[in-house]
């Protein structure tokens, strides 16, 4: 059982880096392709920056699970050293309960807007890409940090003070 | 005015309990804008926001600048940086720190997030130190002013915020921060010469280099000088936006890196984590402050201290100063995306009003900002360095950046005396 769980959290660490991947590099080679054809071919590549916008998007909300499963919010953890036992472990809950209803709410919202695109049948202006799924998969991902938020508060051990994210 | 301190207040409360900077000031703007205007809209800025933003092709930036620094700092070009600021200056009293801070400048010119170059640089720069006696809290303490440079030296995760904000000329800001760049780097230098002549043992003087080890680590350097120099020229000369700019600095890093074969199949995808990842947290700060920043202008506060502050008719120099105190004080409890975002849109009415030009006025958040990343006792930067020099204790990195602030204190005042060293670059553009 154990060494097949962790086959699949490799597959799932490995396709999440392929997709992030995708979005990173793709708007790289997107803007590098669009400069050059522009300068060297006199033909710069059309939507490119539609094309970048809907990466970033999927970019921003594709790692934020992540920010959320490796605790790499940017915090001020100002009395976090200060504070210990149970009175720790309800801040750690208080805190937890809070980001989880943040994310919810952004998910709420993200899914509102993605539904109203989806009736609109609303794209980008020059290729068309429909939007309505883009918003789709915010909405999703933001429901995931949600859950991810509850779940990374009740099982892993808290963090401790010192680890900042780089 | 009083439901922005209130908001204020809360804010700070939630902060120091350690919520996550962009839920809680998101968190704030949110119920805040419900509480005193409207339900409906408070909840429906939240998706229109998040949607403006994420899909706003001028922060497409972001990630190509923080990709290009990843892609120098996995080859191993922060340890070239610092072996050949060793191989010139290492055999001075303090020569280890000065090439710290040099070292730094340069990796500045590749990388737009302090963080990252505090990390990078830690790593390679406080062993070495450590290894010729240096005290270890003057070390880390260097390394952290040092990494305060990655901000004001173009690429900038800082500048592109700001621009953002508040539609100044990217580009031309990116110009502007080159040649403070240059000062703080020089009065940094100035504040170690000075301290190790008085305490010498704090920083002695390690081995020297021969000439040929002295040209062979410059020759390592030049693909990042020539890579910056296309970049900065490039949007300089107007060849390039600073989009396209990041772009091919990031497109050059990953052609230069694989040339080196210094890219593995887990760097590449740590590199795509270290992207992605740090691009989301800033957007989530970016998210949360606007939706702060917007209450403070939907509750009337912004325009009322304007107003107070107009009718003071404060000279420009008392106006900056005051600013000063402003920043220094919130830069001990928020990073810099968040301090900026947070009080930019309040404070860039209030300075254009009062004649100060977009451009110093950015470069002048860019710094403070900076120094409010170094301040104790939350300095960001302090915590970072200290994170990688585990037996270096909090109260030694917290001395040893004491002697920096009059630095600080000196290239402030320069700028305040001369603006033309922020001004003179970006006005000779196109």
């Amino acid at each position: 059982m154990a060494p097949a769980r962790l086959t699949l959290r490799v597959a799932a660490r490995s396709a999440l880096i392929g997709a992030l991947g995708v979005t990173v590099y793709g708007m790289m080679a997107l803007t590098f392709v669009d400069v050059a054809g522009r300068y060297l071919f006199n033909a710069p590549l059309g939507g490119a920056k539609e094309l970048t916008e809907v990466l970033l998007a999927l970019m921003v909300f594709g790692a934020a699970p992540l920010v959320t499963a490796t605790r790499s919010h940017i915090t001020t953890a100002l009395f976090e050293s200060a504070m210990k036992g149970s009175v720790l472990m309800i801040r750690n809950c208080v805190i937890a309960i809070v980001s989880a209803l943040c994310c919810a709410v952004l998910a709420w919202r993200l899914w509102v807007q993605a539904v109203e695109m989806a009736d609109l049948k609303g794209g980008t202006p020059l290729l068309g890409v429909p939007l309505a799924p883009v918003f789709y998969a915010m909405a999703i991902l933001s429901g995931v940090c949600a859950v991810l938020t509850l779940v990374v508060a009740a099982t892993a051990p808290p963090k401790p003070a010192s680890e900042i994210p780089t | 005015m009083s439901a922005a301190l209130i908001a204020f207040a809360v804010l700070f409360v939630l902060l120091f309990l350690g919520l996550p900077i962009g839920l809680a000031m998101g968190l704030v703007g949110v119920v805040g804008f419900g509480l005193l205007i409207d339900w409906t809209p408070a909840f429906a800025l939240v998706g229109q926001i998040a949607i403006d933003n994420v899909m706003n092709y001028n922060f497409s930036v972001l990630p190509l600048f923080i990709l290009m620094g990843a892609l120098f700092a996995h080859s191993r070009m922060a340890d070239e940086l610092y072996e050949a600021g060793n191989a010139f200056l290492g055999h001075y009293r303090g020569g280890l720190a000065m090439a710290t801070i040099l070292a730094c400048g340069g990796f500045s010119a590749v990388s737009g997030s302090s963080l990252a170059c505090a990390a990078a640089m830690t790593k390679v720069s406080v062993p070495i130190m450590r290894r010729y006696n240096y005290a270890p809290g003057f070390a880390a303490a260097t390394v952290a002013a040092g990494s305060t440079l990655d901000i004001l030296i173009p690429p900038s995760i800082s500048m592109v915020i700001y621009a953002t904000l508040t539609d100044v000329n990217l580009g031309k800001l990116m110009m502007a921060g080159f040649l403070p760049g240059l000062l703080t780097i020089g009065c940094y230098i100035a504040v170690i010469v000075a301290v190790t002549s008085i305490w010498p043992r704090l920083g002695p003087a390690g081995a020297r280099t021969g000439w040929r080890d002295r040209l062979r680590a410059s020759r390592d350097v030049w693909p990042m000088v020539l890579l910056f120099t296309v970049v900065l020229g490039g949007i300089y000369v107007g060849v390039f936006t600073p989009t396209e700019a990041a772009g091919i600095g990031a497109f050059g890093a990953f052609v230069l890196a694989a040339a080196r074969r210094r890219l593995t199949r887990a760097q590449i995808a740590s590199m795509i984590l270290d992207t992605a990842l740090t691009t989301s947290t800033i957007f989530f700060v970016v998210i949360g402050a606007l939706l702060f920043a917007n209450l403070i202008t939907a509750s009337g506060s912004a325009a009322a201290l304007q107003q107070w502050v107009a009718s003071l008719n404060l000279p420009q120099t008392a106006l900056i100063l005051v600013l000063l105190a402003i920043y220094i004080v919130l830069g001990c409890m928020l990073d810099a995306s968040a301090m900026t975002v947070l009080t930019v849109p309040i404070f860039f009415p209030i300075v254009t009003q009062a004649g100060i030009d977009p451009i110093w006025f950015g470069i002048f958040v860019i710094i403070v900002v900076g120094i409010g990343m170094i301040t104790p006792p939350v300095g960001l930067l302090l915590f970072v360095v200290r994170a990688f020099v585990a037996d270096v204790t909090v109260r030694q990195v917290f001395y040893g950046i004491l002697p920096f602030f009059v630095g600080d204190a000196v290239r402030i005042g320069l700028l305040i005396l001369f603006p033309g060293i922020v001004l003179v670059l970006p006005q000779m553009m196109k």
